[in-house]
């Protein structure tokens, strides 16, 4: 297979060309479906394969900088993208990031900050994969209750607390069109935007995995849009991030490249899926896909606790795993709807 | 022309959105590295020697001068994920069209 080996001069290493490829596609289909970055799923994948950790680290996030960059273009097009939203969020967000990171800094001051950081990370990625299959189970009981006479699925209505948050009336407030909201307190999206970052901040993760439901359940986004929006979030803290990591000479700018040319085949893949998937579909799929991200927390903290090495990377294996398996069925997912709207 | 626009917008802000960014390097770079962040920079050089053309180019650009190296990082993979999605989006309404036309025919 030496034939498909690339020269990789930054990292100064051999790496299989089709790999990079394959990589970058898993990763751009639960991008373009999810709106997420995936570099829990690429960081472990290259390390594993033979990246070091510092170049793993930084070529993932170039990568997903630039994949973001399509599949936030292609949710444009399908009209997915709260543009507005998107943008108030980054206030928030900053904010919220920043005094996350200040709180790891006293707490790492203080004592012991990862196992504290781990366990809570482990706490949400279980919290909300489990509260979403509960939404999930709840709302399709709900739907079969309620016969309809139309095939097709009933428009998403907000869900969660979104309808709360939204009779809350502090000025100034603001209509998100896109997102079918006449009217919420720019405060409520700039503490919700806040906390998302703040948890971003404090467990040192990119954040499209909290972004994802809190937009669905605290903004009240449809899930499609929410996927679109996460996605122009992620494009925006991924572009910062690839700058960053390149000024510290940690991104493999070859590689990169090769695994967005992946990324961008499946990123297609990933967003045309939204269109043949229920939200609340789409919403099953993403709570099956974080609580296997929770089992490779839980196996990572074991690996600290027990001091058993090779847990580790049976975690990297299990993400990978998972991430395969959730292309593959998401494929399957847009080859069958495209078929069934080509004979309809 | 709208979608070109898109583009230039979504690259035009995330470069806003770095420049933005910038005084917090620290803690958002830790933050989108997944936790596992060394954020410290790497003192290491690569050896170019033995590499020619544009391998040799990057490799005296990340050796001599990290910034432009972070520079041209970025904006390359900002134009090579531009680039990449009009193609795609180029390839597919050639599918499709051909498809349809197809479907026409039959």
């Amino acid at each position: 297979m030496e034939i498909f080996e690339v020269m990789l001069p930054i990292a100064g290493i051999k790496f299989n060309v089709l790999l990079l490829i394959a990589i970058g596609f898993c990763v751009g289909t639960l991008g373009g479906f999810f709106g997420v970055g995936g570099a829990w799923i690429v960081t472990p994948a290259l390390n594993i394969f033979g990246f070091n950790m510092s170049f793993a680290i930084g070529t993932d996030l170039a990568h997903i900088f630039g994949k973001s960059i399509i599949a936030t273009r292609k949710h444009n097009k399908l009209g997915n993208v709260d543009w507005k939203l998107g943008l108030t969020s980054i206030f928030g967000s900053i904010v919220g990031v920043e005094v996350g990171a200040q709180v790891v800094l006293m707490l790492e001051a203080v004592g012991n900050v990862g196992p504290v950081v781990r366990w809570l990370y482990i706490v949400l990625l279980f919290g909300l994969g489990i509260y979403m299959l509960y939404d999930y189970i709840s709302t399709t009981r709900s739907l079969k209750a309620t016969p309809s006479d139309s095939e097709e699925p009933p428009p998403e209505s907000p869900t969660g607390l979104a309808p709360k948050l939204h009779k809350l009336k502090i000025p100034p407030m603001i209509s998100l069109p896109t997102s079918g909201i006449k009217e919420v307190s720019f405060w409520i999206i700039f503490a919700i935007f806040f906390l998302t970052g703040f948890l971003s901040g404090l467990l040192g993760v990119g954040g499209g995995f909290i972004l994802l439901p809190s937009l669905i359940y605290l903004v009240g986004c449809p899930t499609t849009v929410a996927v679109g929006t996460s996605l122009l979030s992620v494009a925006f803290m991924s572009g910062y991030a690839c700058f960053s990591y390149s000024l510290k000479g940690r991104t493999e700018l070859v590689a990169a490249s090769i695994m967005l040319v992946g990324a961008a085949i499946g990123a297609q893949v990933g967003v045309l899926a939204t269109r043949y998937v229920r939200g609340l579909g789409i919403r099953l799929l993403f709570a099956i896909m974080i609580i296997c991200a929770g089992v490779s927390v839980v196996l990572k903290q074991a690996e600290v606790s027990l001091e058993m090495p090779i847990l580790s990377t049976i975690a990297g294996y299990a993400v990978m795993l998972a991430a395969g398996g959730m292309t593959t069925l998401i494929f399957i997912k847009l080859v069958k709807g495209a078929v069934a709207e080509k004979s309809s | 022309m709208r979608n070109y626009s898109n583009i230039i917008s979504i690259i035009l802000l995330s470069s806003l959105t770095l420049l933005m960014l910038l005084p917090l390097a620290s803690p958002l770079s830790k933050a989108c590295a997944g936790g596992h962040g060394d954020t410290g920079a790497l003192e290491y050089r690569v050896d170019t020697e033995n590499l020619t053309g544009i391998y040799k180019f990057l490799g005296d650009l990340y050796n001599d001068n990290r910034t432009w190296f972070a520079v041209v990082t970025t904006v390359w993979m900002a134009l090579l994920g531009g680039i990449i999605a009009i193609l795609a989006d180029f390839i597919l309404k050639f599918i499709f069209a051909s498809s349809t036309g197809t479907a026409r025919g039959k």
